[in-house]
């Protein structure tokens, strides 16, 4: 019961923590307002993360909800000019704009829009280019320039319902039905066009009439209005439903600047202009009932809300914390030998991984498919399959030795993923030839479950070496750690192989051969081949106890290149992202469990030959 | 005679054993291993069909391109052949040992549907562009050096000469063809030069104003281009002497003997579809995720003919059509600036393509097998562990 109670505190504590206190204006129905953004229906609140995301390199912006920042990016201009929403850590890439460097490398689009202006006709010629013949600070440039214009059209994309136009003349106001000096937006006259088309007609008339005749009012707000469908309908900010037939959404520009508008989209558009003359007006009630009759009106509600949900959750990090506080508990256990805290930490691992299970079924329920269709969710998936592994070891050994291997993979597994979400939405659609559930369902998962279990059976290499070295003397405890190393391997060599073939018959489906030398499938190929060598060496007698425990535990070295590695070779059928600070981890990852592994089993042999010497 | 015989069974008995011993797989593997790692590694400069055939399908390898070693086709034929003797004279029979022999029987199965597709599958791809047909598929791969007899008014007289007679000082010959060919300068991907008029040498035609500039390969084969240097002997005087032949590049190379014309031509090997069919693309869908210029799915709508009869069939992605043996699949697509769209198919006839299957569900059950026999005790915990 204790320990019940001290996870629901730390569960309180953790959700207290990601609250925000202190609210100024209600987002939560802006937040869960659809949009269809790169092919995908999804919240506004997803959409405003995974381009904050790309600007700021987080999902919250200084205290604000992500939805909060687009809300003031959507309805203030002088404000967005000035936030500093921009991150570039790249000194490089400020030099050559001439930007000042800030000290916290954020930077406005008020500082960066004229720099950007000023270098536009290089960074076009960069743009041409090939991505392998731009350097880092190309590249970076190429992409910062990217965000700027899509922030600036982030920014106008909206602007159709801004109350920021005045009259101030009376006898026009009246025309209109309006008190002078209200504010209107351009909506408002497109809406009324057949009166601003009368007020023209009428206007002409009694200039023809009476040359001395002053329309300077009705001229100046011709000049607004005249202007503003040129200057600012670029962005595809598509939150209205498309029209008969269609599957592109539109956005309020489209309507606008199209021939005619229907009474369906006029009744959207109206309510959208009303949501934000609340939202100008600081009137949170009527804000909220008119996105409500908004979102009633779009009538596309699929997985929207427990999107929005899932992100709120973010059941991932909290996993986290849980596979942290297990490890840690694992570490305390090695010093005290208290069995107290090898049940806490299983208590831990245990909620950390309802959590993250949770994660993954809420993604899978959202899109419909396997959880396995980019690197970010892979990554989740194997570390989930890394924890479930080790627990299930843990429920074989009771040594707390499946416990540490579960919670160290859980949480650099995490670390990994989450890089991994900073490139934007982490539940983008799909290339055509990856868009098939079964395989999907099949080969993807099968090897991404041999991953994982590699990963385990790798560490579990890792510990082997680390009690041959403390403990060479007891035999029987090193007998039964080599059976379980063994029957780990095994299961990793069962799924990798099914994962592989399934690979290549998925491969003979799709592009008529079963084996193409592809970068990706020859790294699958390695780790079976990998795992092989261990298994057959030992079998052979070639390696003892110290070679197959270092064997397995460079298992982890073929997993990583066989997953991140090959995708430095740009080449060959499966494409994914990859940067060249990846391929340093990488490296330096791979050296460095190199170097550790080969100078543990150095140190386990010569313990074993120091323990030969003393018998004999 | 007699009293040698069971030396010698004892000879092979010990060859044997040492042949299907586990060391040798162990120590192929580890030396499977750093092929499949050079090999990848070379991907990247050299495109993956080159170094497939430089270290995956070679019999032998050039180590840093000087120390000649065994290739991979080398080490995969030493790993069939000691897992079979393993199988065949070393292996028990008992229910222990059960899942891996299954698994090793697997891979064997494996092995010989390998075999079959490297030496007997033919792949290619075909173009048709919306509203156009084709009976052909061509092999970028695979290079064919073509003599055409253009003097039959209705047809021409093609004599084709494989890949493997394009390297330097190969003879080509062929018994309709009066004259011979000698190739004197042969590179798999080549731009040209203008250069000023040479002086020197028996140049003919367009070649005397042009060089060859060897280039590195692309890692696409489609995007290499051949160029090769022959000498013609045994034609009209006019035409005899050296000669310049390219792919796509320059014009083309006619020589004259006998009175008749002949067309020399270098590009990729050309098959003709079997039993006289053809393919015509009646429409090519190209959808995209809305907004974006990302392929969602894609398709062909082909008719086939096929003397005189005529049938539809639609191809698309991860749906291929299968008939007389050959697979067609969805492959890329082409869409001009005018709004024309092309289909791009890959064709494949592999006599081994069943053999992944059936190993694959062999080597499964195998190592699935072997755990269930060996960690009884472990699983029949897990078991009651849910089960409770």
């Amino acid at each position: 019961m204790m320990f019940i109670r001290i996870f629901l505190c730390l569960m309180m504590c953790l959700t207290l923590v990601s609250e925000e206190a202190e609210q100024k204006f209600d987002t939560s129905a802006f937040a869960s307002v659809v949009v269809q953004h790169q092919g995908r229906l999804k919240p506004i609140d997803t959409f405003a993360r995974s381009s904050l995301l790309g600007f700021h390199g987080k999902q919250r912006f200084a205290k604000q909800q992500a939805s909060e920042w687009l809300m003031d990016v959507l309805t203030n201009r002088n404000l967005a000019y000035e936030l500093k929403v921009f991150t570039i850590r790249s000194p490089a890439v400020v030099q050559s704009i001439g930007v000042k460097a800030e000290k916290e490398n954020r930077y406005s689009l008020a500082q960066l829009k004229d720099a950007f202006m000023t270098h536009e006709p290089l960074i076009r010629a960069l743009a041409e280019r090939e991505d392998s013949e731009l350097d880092e600070t190309e590249t970076q440039l190429v992409q910062k320039y990217n965000q700027v214009t899509f922030y600036v059209m982030l920014i106008q994309s909206t602007s159709c319902f801004w109350p920021d136009i005045v009259i101030n003349d009376a006898a026009l106001a009246k025309q209109f039905g309006v008190q002078p000096g209200a504010k209107l937006s351009y909506f408002f006259f497109a809406d009324n066009r057949a009166t601003l088309r009368q007020v023209l007609l009428d206007s002409s008339k009694k200039k023809e009439a009476d040359q001395n005749y002053d329309d300077s009012a009705l001229r100046d707000l011709w000049q607004v209005l005249d202007k503003r469908p040129v200057q600012e309908s670029g962005m595809n900010f598509a939150v209205l439903p498309p029209a008969k037939g269609g599957e592109q959404w539109r956005s309020p520009w489209d309507i606008l600047n199209a021939s005619s508008m229907n009474d369906a989209d006029q009744v959207l558009m109206r309510t959208l202009n009303d949501a934000f003359a609340a939202l100008h007006d600081g009137d949170q009630d009527a804000f909220n009932t008119h996105v409500q009759t908004y979102k009633d009106a779009v009538q596309y509600r699929d997985r929207i809300d427990l999107e929005v949900s899932y992100n709120s959750a973010d059941l991932f990090y909290r996993a986290m914390y849980f596979y942290i506080g297990a490890f840690l508990c694992i570490l305390v256990l090695g010093m005290t030998k208290q069995p107290t805290w090898r049940k806490l930490a299983l208590v831990l691992m245990y909620t950390g991984a309802a959590l993250h299970l949770t994660g993954v079924g809420m993604r899978m329920y959202i899109m419909t498919r396997p959880p396995v269709t980019t690197l970010y969710e892979s990554v989740l998936f194997a570390s989930l399959i890394s924890v479930a592994t080790g627990l299930l070891v843990e429920h074989y050994r009771k040594d707390a030795t499946g416990l540490l291997a579960a919670s160290f993979i859980a949480v650099v597994l995490s670390f990994i993923g989450f890089s991994y979400a900073a490139e934007g939405d982490t539940m983008g659609m799909l290339e055509a030839v990856l868009d098939s559930d079964f395989w999907l369902a099949t080969h993807v998962l099968t090897i991404i479950i041999g991953y994982g279990v590699s990963m385990i059976a790798g560490l579990y290499g890792h510990m082997m070496l680390v009690q041959l070295i403390q403990f060479p003397e007891d035999k029987e405890k090193n007998k039964e750690m080599l059976t379980t190393a063994r029957g780990i391997a095994l299961v990793a060599l069962f799924f990798t192989t099914l994962g592989t073939i399934l690979g290549g018959i998925w491969a003979d489906q799709s592009w008529g051969r079963f084996w193409g030398w592809d970068p990706k499938e020859n790294g699958a190929l390695l780790i079976v081949l990998w795992l092989l060598i261990a298994i057959h060496g030992h079998i052979s007698g070639e390696i003892k106890q110290i070679g197959f425990a270092m064997f397995l535990s460079l298992t982890t070295v073929c997993v990583a290149l066989a997953w991140f590695g090959v995708n430095l070779l740009s080449v060959g059928l499966h494409s994914y992202g990859f940067s060249d600070k990846t391929a340093v981890a990488l490296f330096l990852f791979c050296g460095l469990e190199l170097v550790i592994v080969t100078v543990a089993a150095a140190w386990a042999k010569l313990k074993q030959r120091e323990l030969q010497s003393a018998a004999v | 005679m007699t009293d040698d015989a069971p030396v010698q069974n004892e000879q092979v008995k010990k060859v044997i054993f040492w042949i299907s011993t586990p060391k040798i797989f162990f120590y192929s593997l580890f030396y499977l291993v750093a092929i499949l790692v050079a090999g990848t590694l070379t991907q990247s400069e050299l495109g993956i069909y080159e170094a497939q055939e430089r270290y995956f399908s070679a019999w032998v390898t050039w180590c840093f391109d000087a120390v000649p070693v065994p290739g991979g086709r080398t080490i995969l034929v030493l790993i069939s052949f000691n897992l079979f003797c393993k199988l065949v004279f070393k292996s028990v029979w008992r229910l222990k040992s059960m899942g891996v022999n299954i698994a090793h029987i697997g891979t064997m199965l494996l092995m010989v549907g390998a075999l079959l597709t490297a030496y007997f599958s033919i792949e290619g791809s075909m173009y048709i562009p919306e509203g156009g047909s084709s009976r052909y598929y061509i092999d970028n791969e695979k290079m064919s050096f073509s003599i055409i007899d253009t003097s039959p008014v209705e047809y021409n007289n093609v004599m084709a000469f494989s890949g493997r007679h394009l390297h330097i000082g190969s003879e080509l010959k062929h018994k309709n063809f009066p004259g011979s060919i000698k190739i004197l300068d042969y590179h798999r991907n080549a731009a040209l030069e203008l250069t000023d008029e040479k002086t020197t040498g028996e140049w003919r035609g367009w070649a005397k104003r042009h060089s060859i500039i060897p280039k590195l390969l692309e890692k696409e084969s489609g995007k290499n281009r051949a160029a090769l240097v022959v000498k013609v002997s045994g034609c009209d005087e006019s035409s005899n002497g050296w000669h310049m032949v390219a792919q796509v590049e320059g014009p083309t190379v006619e020589v004259r003997a006998a009175g008749k014309v002949y067309q020399l031509i270098i590009g990729p090997r050309v098959y003709q579809l079997p039993h006289n069919i053809r393919f015509e693309l009646v429409d090519f869908i190209a959808e995209y995720h809305p907004g974006t210029r990302r392929p969602r799915h894609f398709s062909s709508d082909i008719r086939i003919h096929q003397n005189g009869t005529l049938r539809e069939a639609r191809i698309q992605m991860n749906e291929p059509l299968r008939m007389h043996g050959y697979t067609f699949y969805q492959s890329s697509f082409e869409q001009k600036m005018d709004g024309q769209e092309a289909t791009i198919l890959s064709v494949v006839k592999n006599y081994g393509q069943w053999f992944p299957y059936i190993s694959s569900i062999i080597i499964c059950i195998g190592i699935a097998l072997h755990l269930l026999l060996h960690y009884p005790a472990y699983l029949t915990r897990i078991v009651r562990m849910w089960a409770a």
